[in-house]
C-alpha cells in the first residue's frame, strides 16, 4: 500500500515536472509571460518599466514583431563588442523575437561606455526596420539619452517602432525613397512649381508676341530649289576611330541605398554613443 | 502762323517734318531735328537722282565674270510708254508708275495724299508679272482676321484705328537664277549603347563625311524697292510661279507699279545669301545615319545666272497709331496677309503673371498633396 502510494506520487510528481516544463517550453516560445524589456543596468524605475513594458507588449502583439530593450552595465561591453554582445545574447535567448523566424527589434544599451546598438532580425523584422529607418529611429532617441533622459529616449524608440511597422504593414517601409517624398516636398514644391509657372509664362507670351511680329527677313529659299536637279557628286563617309567608355550600372541599392543591409547570422543594426 | 506741311519725311527719324514760321526752319516734333527748306529740298532731289542712277549703273555695267546676266533685261517699252504715266511721292520718293487709265490719289508706302506727276522714263520693261487675284476687299478681311487671336494687341488699335488707304501695287522684284556648288566637310559621330553584365558600354564612332553637290534654284525673289521694308515683302513669300505671266499692259489698269530703284548687284547679296543657307542645309540633310555631326570645312560658291524683272502683286494697308506709322501686306495672289502690330505692355504683364501664379498654384498644390 505504502509501495503503492510512493509509486503514483512519483508518477504525480513526474506528471506534473513535465506538465510544467511542456508548458514552460510552449510559454517562452510565444513569449506568452509579456517581458520585453530588460533593464539589467537598472536605468529605469519600477512605474518607467512597467509602463514601457506594457507599450512594447501591445506593439509586439499587434504587429507579431517583438520590440525589446536591453540595458547592461557589464564592463566587457563597449562600442566594439555591443554588436557581438546584442546578436549573441538575442539569438540565445528564447525571450527575445517573435514566432518561428524570431522577428524583431532590439535596443542594447551599455552603461559602461555609452554605446548602443540597434538590431533588427527575422524576414519581417527586417523589412519593417531598413537601414534607413534605423537612422531615423537613432535620432528619435539620440537625444534623450545625451540628455540622460532615459525613459523619454525608450518610449521614442517604441513610439518609433510602431509607427515603422506600420509604414511596413501597408506596404511601404520607412525608406529613403518613401520617406524623401513624404517629407521633403513642403514649402519646395511651391517654389519648385513658381520656376516652372515662370518658364510656362515666358514661353506662351513670347508665342503670343510671336503672332505679333509676322514681317520678318527670309533666310532660305527651300521653295526655289529645282529639287530634281540637285547633283550630288560626291558622298564619302570614312571611318576614323571609336571610342569606348564603360560605367557600372547603378542598382536600385546603389542608387538610393534603400532596403536593409542583413548580415551573415540574419542581423541587420546600426549603433554608437550616446 | 506755322503751316503744317506733311509732304516730307524726316531724314533722321522719318517722322514727319513741319515748318516753324518763327524759326523758318522744317522742324520733325519727334527727334527735335531741325532743317532748312533747301536742306531738305536738296535731300529728296540727291534721293531721286540716285535712283535714276541705279538705273543707268546697271544698263551700262558690262558683263563681268560670274556677275548677274542682265542682258534680258530690257528698257523698251515699245508703244507701251506712250500709254504709261508716271508719279512720284515728294514724302518718301517713291516712284509709281501707271497705265493712263489709272490715277494714282496717294502714296501706297506712306499714305502721302500729294503725289504729283512725273516723268516716265529710264525704267526696264518687266519680263513677268503675277496678276492679283484678290480684290480690296479679302485684304480687309483678311486684316480684320489677322488681328483675331492677338492677345496683346491694344484695344485702342482695332477701335480707334482706321486704314488709311488700301492700294494694290505691283512690287518690282529681281528673280535671280542660279546655282550653289557646295562641298562641306563634317565630322560626324554614331554612338552606340548596350549593356554587358553590369556595365553599360558606349562606343562612339567618329567618320570624316564628305558632300559636295550642285543645288540649281530658279527665281529666287528680291524686292528692287527701297520704299518696301525687306521684311514684308520676304514675309509675304511665296508667290505661285505657275501663275507667272509674260508682262502685258492688260494687267496694269486699277493698279499702281512701283519702279525699281534697288540695283540688281545691291539686290543680289540677299539672294545669294539665301540660296547659300539653303543649300549648306541641303548638303547637312544628306548626313544621315549619324547622332550627330559639325561641319569642319565649307567651300560655297554661287554661280550667278540670268536675272529676270517681274511684278507681283501685293496689297498694301497703312495706318498710324499713338504716331507710329503701322504698314501691312497682303499678298494679292495668295491671300497670306502681314505686319507688325504693336503690343500692349499691361496685358503683356497681366498674362505672365497670370500664368505663373496659376502654374505655382495647381502644380505647387499638386506636388504637396500628391507626391
Amino acid at each position: 500500500m505504502k509501495k503503492n502510494f510512493l509509486v503514483k506520487l512519483f508518477a504525480l510528481v513526474m506528471v506534473m515536472i513535465l506538465a510544467v516544463n511542456f508548458a514552460g517550453i510552449k510559454v517562452f516560445a510565444i513569449n506568452d509571460y509579456g517581458q520585453y524589456i530588460f533593464d539589467d543596468a537598472g536605468m529605469l524605475t519600477q512605474d518607467e518599466f512597467d509602463s514601457l513594458n506594457d507599450y512594447a507588449r501591445q506593439i509586439s502583439e499587434y504587429y507579431e514583431c517583438g520590440v525589446h530593450i536591453l540595458t547592461t552595465s557589464d564592463e566587457t561591453v563597449d562600442e566594439y563588442t555591443i554588436q557581438q554582445y546584442s546578436e549573441d545574447n538575442y539569438l540565445r535567448y528564447i525571450d527575445f523575437g517573435w514566432g518561428e523566424d524570431k522577428d524583431g527589434f532590439m535596443l542594447v544599451m551599455s552603461t559602461y561606455d555609452r554605446s548602443y546598438w540597434l538590431l533588427a532580425y527575422g524576414p519581417w523584422g527586417n523589412y519593417a526596420l531598413t537601414d534607413y529607418g534605423k537612422d531615423e529611429m537613432s535620432n528619435q532617441f539620440l537625444d534623450n539619452f545625451r540628455n540622460d533622459d532615459w525613459y523619454g529616449g525608450f518610449n521614442d524608440y517604441l513610439s518609433y517602432a510602431n509607427y515603422v511597422l506600420d509604414c511596413a504593414q501597408n506596404g511601404q517601409p520607412v525608406d529613403v525613397y518613401y520617406d524623401n517624398v513624404e517629407t521633403d516636398m513642403g514649402p519646395e514644391a511651391y517654389v519648385i512649381a513658381a520656376f516652372i509657372g515662370i518658364i510656362a509664362a515666358a514661353v506662351t507670351c513670347s508665342a503670343y508676341k510671336k503672332q505679333m511680329r509676322t514681317a520678318v527677313t527670309a533666310t532660305k529659299a527651300e521653295e526655289y530649289v529645282e529639287v530634281n536637279e540637285i547633283d550630288m557628286r560626291i558622298r564619302k563617309d570614312k571611318f576614323k576611330f571609336m571610342n569606348r567608355s564603360e560605367s557600372r550600372i547603378s542598382t536600385d541599392k546603389d542608387s538610393n541605398r534603400g532596403g536593409t543591409t542583413v548580415n551573415s547570422r540574419g542581423f541587420s543594426g546600426k549603433g554608437g554613443k550616446y | 502762323m506755322a503751316t503744317q506741311i506733311t509732304n516730307y519725311q524726316c531724314p533722321s527719324c522719318t517722322g514727319p517734318l513741319r515748318f516753324d514760321g518763327e524759326a523758318g526752319k522744317l522742324v520733325c516734333d519727334y527727334c527735335g531735328s531741325q532743317y532748312e527748306t533747301v536742306e531738305i529740298e536738296n535731300y529728296y532731289a540727291k534721293k531721286d537722282r540716285l535712283a535714276r542712277e541705279a538705273f543707268e549703273e546697271e544698263r551700262k555695267k558690262p558683263q563681268a565674270e560670274n556677275e548677274w546676266d542682265m542682258s534680258y533685261l530690257n528698257s523698251d517699252w515699245g508703244k507701251d510708254a506712250d500709254k504709261m504715266k508716271a508719279y512720284d511721292c515728294p514724302s518718301c520718293g517713291a516712284q509709281l508708275i501707271c497705265d493712263e487709265t489709272t490715277s494714282a490719289t496717294s502714296c501706297p508706302y506712306c499714305g502721302n495724299p500729294s503725289i504729283v506727276p512725273g516723268q516716265f522714263a529710264g525704267a526696264f520693261r518687266p519680263d513677268y508679272v503675277i496678276p492679283f487675284k484678290l480684290s480690296k476687299d479679302h485684304a480687309v478681311k483678311a486684316l480684320e482676321n489677322y488681328y483675331k487671336g492677338k492677345k496683346f494687341l491694344p484695344d485702342a488699335f482695332t477701335k480707334n484705328n482706321k486704314i488709311q488707304e488700301i492700294q494694290g501695287v505691283y512690287v518690282p522684284f529681281w528673280l535671280f537664277d542660279g546655282e550653289v556648288d557646295a562641298d562641306i566637310d563634317f565630322e560626324a559621330s554614331s554612338t552606340r549603347v548596350y549593356t554587358q553584365g553590369d556595365y553599360r558600354i558606349t562606343e562612339t564612332s567618329y567618320y570624316d563625311v564628305r558632300r559636295r553637290g550642285t543645288v540649281p534654284f530658279a527665281k529666287i525673289p528680291v524686292d528692287a524697292s527701297t520704299k518696301m521694308p525687306d521684311t514684308h515683302m520676304d514675309a509675304v513669300e511665296p508667290f505661285d510661279y505657275t501663275e507667272l505671266k509674260p508682262f502685258s499692259m492688260a494687267y496694269l489698269p486699277g493698279f499702281l507699279a512701283e519702279r525699281y530703284d534697288q540695283s540688281v548687284q545691291r539686290s543680289s547679296t540677299r539672294a545669294d545669301q539665301r540660296a547659300e543657307n539653303t543649300a549648306v542645309d541641303i548638303m547637312k540633310a544628306d548626313v544621315t545615319g549619324y547622332s550627330g555631326y559639325s561641319v569642319q570645312n565649307k567651300k560655297i560658291k554661287v554661280n550667278r545666272g540670268k536675272v529676270s524683272y517681274a511684278l507681283m502683286p501685293v496689297y498694301m494697308l497703312n495706318t498710324k497709331y499713338n504716331g507710329e506709322d503701322y504698314l501691312f501686306a497682303m499678298n494679292g495672289q495668295t491671300g497670306k496677309f502681314i505686319g507688325n502690330l504693336p503690343v500692349d505692355k499691361g496685358k503683356y504683364w497681366k498674362t505672365f503673371f497670370g500664368i505663373t501664379v496659376a502654374v505655382t498654384a495647381v502644380l505647387g498644390s499638386a506636388m504637396m498633396f500628391l507626391l
